[in-house]
């Protein structure tokens, strides 16, 4: 059955308005990415309106491209430029730009974007193997366990990505779930603050949300920056000596896979993190020697962390599909995005539509060759790309977050949301708070409300149930120890045994 | 303005957007349990998670105030006094920070092209007038360049969207 599911993948990928379609969304991914300021995330939420009319295999196509092509572009002015195009390239600059300043840069755009195609490659594996486990321990979650699983989401995801604060990462997450309960409820249909407006008791729509959090800030920035870029010219690419070279690091090409895909699954965790991840431990375990040539242009370094952040893009697709909870800021847009499009991903998708892992996992695999070819292709372009004058940019950037906003409902309405929470996303990243979590808190909290309500109501309102259920007994230490670690209680506890 | 104050002055904020958030959790409460619904028990009730979510935004936005007090050599009252020392001069240093006020500036616009123009134009023809005002409010370039550049980038879009992907434009 798997084979047919995957002959059928193909056979969709190849017609050609989906051929042009996957063509064209990874050259947008990857012109997104070049350009510094405009994120994974925001070239997915901003293009998610935009494929709403499309039938709807072609929009996930599109969507999966625009993902992977975004992710790897990147790379490039993060290496001719020292400015990462988008976060998960932030490593990539600390030996790629080196590397140009050597008259290496087409070598470094080289072993970037094929480590970037390998990365997502071996990933695709992971997805086909690991999906179908999470989703049948998944089977065995009932109400109470998947209330958990959203409070643990969401503290994860504040924890990881406040980094030094996780405090912040929480609040944004609190914020997230205040926002989602606006609208009717689930359970009962009771209007919760819509104040008697027709449009707020319907909810608030994702997309705006995510438009206006992770767009705006980026366009508002740009009116107060002056970037004084110096762009180094790329040179050629040595494909020989870059396949030689990659040959050379397979254990570190594999390992930063691995390490990428173990990433993503963690909710709310990106793909910069795992390219930091795989960068750190690949200049540990070097020798003394090369140790010292890290950050001084060693391709080393640009593969462990290409690869990594590419394989984050499978690894936080894995908990989309089977949990219905998103491994990083870009896949929380595309679980948003195959909501619209009519999937309901989650423990029940292997039953319900199993064609679609396949689907996911072929369109990825092709998106990721795609890339390959139409990045090296483009690296020719780059310095032209980067060239573009970012005060004519983005004011059309605007324009189409508009339209993105205004296409989920055709409803200016949610063009007006989308400002609104723009205004919040400039206050949010003003003062740090990340605004993942914000957004985690936004897709999880129907399923939080809904879930305790029911559990609830099924066990006459005791809360019993929550300390007898194995998996929730797990799930309740887990965020116990993750709260009592970030206020420090451990630190105090293991400090005043030593002092004893 | 410090940091430290601008979140001490956001953390109150929070404090205050927590209370409500309470408040109208109880309020939907006690509406869930009169006619029609009927819903008495606050367990099962709709007005549950958001009295949860106001409490622990609250319980957060103490915890975050308290860390962002923590300055050695200083009593609490001491900082509060000089933190609000602080925001109050920030106010008035930035009131005539040209930088703060452009980017304001430009905020307005995006404001009245969304609120406004949106509202009573046409979508070509709002678009057209903000980006010719954006392009000519942030210098990007000569009057003429900015308006053949928006009208042209307003006609691209207007093309693959209208036409391209069939999706009706406001």
């Amino acid at each position: 059955m798997a084979f047919e599911y995957i002959g059928t993948a193909f056979m969709t990928a190849l017609q050609p308005f989906n051929l042009v379609v996957m063509f064209l969304s990874t050259l947008v991914g990857l012109v997104m990415g070049v350009l510094p300021g405009l994120s994974a995330t925001m070239a997915i939420a901003l293009l998610t309106g935009l494929t709403y009319n499309f039938p709807t295999q072609t929009a996930i196509l599109s969507l999966l491209s625009i993902y992977v092509g975004s992710i790897s572009g990147g790379c490039q002015s993060a290496i001719l430029l020292n400015i990462p195009g988008t976060p998960a390239s932030a490593a990539t600059a600390l030996d790629g730009h080196p590397m140009a300043i050597q008259g290496k840069g087409g070598l470094a755009i080289f072993l970037a974007t094929t480590c970037s195609c390998i990365g997502t490659l071996l990933s695709v594996v992971f997805v086909l193997t690991l999906t179908p486990l999470l989703t049948s321990l998944a089977l065995k979650f009932t109400s109470w366990e998947f209330f958990l699983l959203s409070i643990f989401g969401i503290l994860i995801c504040g924890t990881i990505t406040a980094q030094a604060e996780p405090i912040k990462g929480w609040i944004s997450g609190i914020l997230g779930l205040i926002v989602a309960m606006i609208g009717l409820d689930t359970v009962d249909t009771i209007p919760r603050f819509s104040y008697g407006n027709v449009n707020l008791m319907s909810g608030i729509q994702l997309i705006p949300v995510m438009i206006g959090l992770f767009g705006f800030p980026e366009i508002v920035r740009v009116f107060k920056r002056q970037l004084d870029e110096e762009i180094t010219r790329a040179s050629k690419f040595e494909v020989k000596n870059g396949f030689k070279l990659i040959g050379k690091w397979i254990g570190t090409v594999i390992r930063g896979a691995c390490i990428g895909v173990g990433v993503g699954i963690i909710p709310g965790v990106g793909e910069d993190t795992a390219g930091w991840l795989s960068y750190w431990s690949t200049k540990s375990l070097s020798p003394n020697e090369e140790k010292d040539q890290f950050g001084k242009g060693n391709p080393h370094g640009v593969i462990a962390v290409e690869t990594a952040n590419n394989a984050c893009i499978g690894g936080a697709i894995i908990p989309v599909l089977s949990l219905a909870v998103p491994g990083s800021a870009p896949a929380a847009v595309l679980l948003a995005a195959f909501l619209m499009h009519g999937y309901r991903p989650g423990p029940l998708l292997m039953t319900e539509s199993p064609e679609f892992l396949y689907n996911v996992c072929i369109y990825l695999a092709l998106a990721s060759f795609t890339m390959w070819v139409i990045a090296l292709i483009l690296s020719k372009a780059t310095v032209r790309i980067l060239g573009v004058n970012k005060k004519y940019l983005m004011p059309i950037v605007y324009v189409l977050c508009v339209i993105g906003s205004y296409l989920i409902n055709y409803n200016l309405f949610d063009v007006k949301v989308m400002f609104v929470f723009g205004l919040l996303g400039v206050v949010l990243t003003s003062l740090k708070f990340p605004a993942a979590p914000f957004l985690l808190g936004v897709i999880l909290g129907p399923m939080l409300d809904s879930n305790l309500r029911r559990a609830l109501k099924l066990s006459d309102g005791s809360f019993v149930p929550l300390f007898t259920r194995p998996i929730c007994i797990f799930f309740l230490i887990l965020i116990i120890c993750m709260i009592l670690a970030q206020l420090g209680v451990f630190k105090f506890l293991k400090g005043k045994r030593i002092a004893d | 303005m410090e940091s430290k104050t601008k979140e001490m002055v956001f953390s109150f904020a929070l404090i205050i957007a927590g209370i409500y958030v309470m408040i109208e959790g109880i309020r939907i409460y006690l509406r869930a349990a009169s006619a029609p619904y009927f819903i008495t028990e606050f367990s099962v009730s709709p007005g549950l998670i958001p009295t949860i979510l106001g409490a622990a935004l609250i319980f957060f936005s103490i915890l975050f105030l308290f860390t962002t007090l923590k300055r050695e050599g200083h009593g609490k009252a001491d900082v509060l006094k000089m933190q609000w020392s602080e925001f109050v001069s920030w106010i008035k240093a930035n009131s005539k920070n040209m930088d703060i006020a452009f980017t304001i500036g430009a905020v307005i616009i995006m404001g009245i092209y969304t609120y406004v123009l949106m509202e009573i134009l046409p979508f070509w023809a709002a678009s057209i007038i903000f980006l010719a005002a954006i392009f000519c409010y942030l210098r990007s370039g000569k009057w003429w360049k900015n308006l053949i550049i928006a009208v042209l980038g307003v006609v691209a879009i207007v093309i693959i969207f209208q036409y391209c992907f069939n999706a009706a434009l406001p």
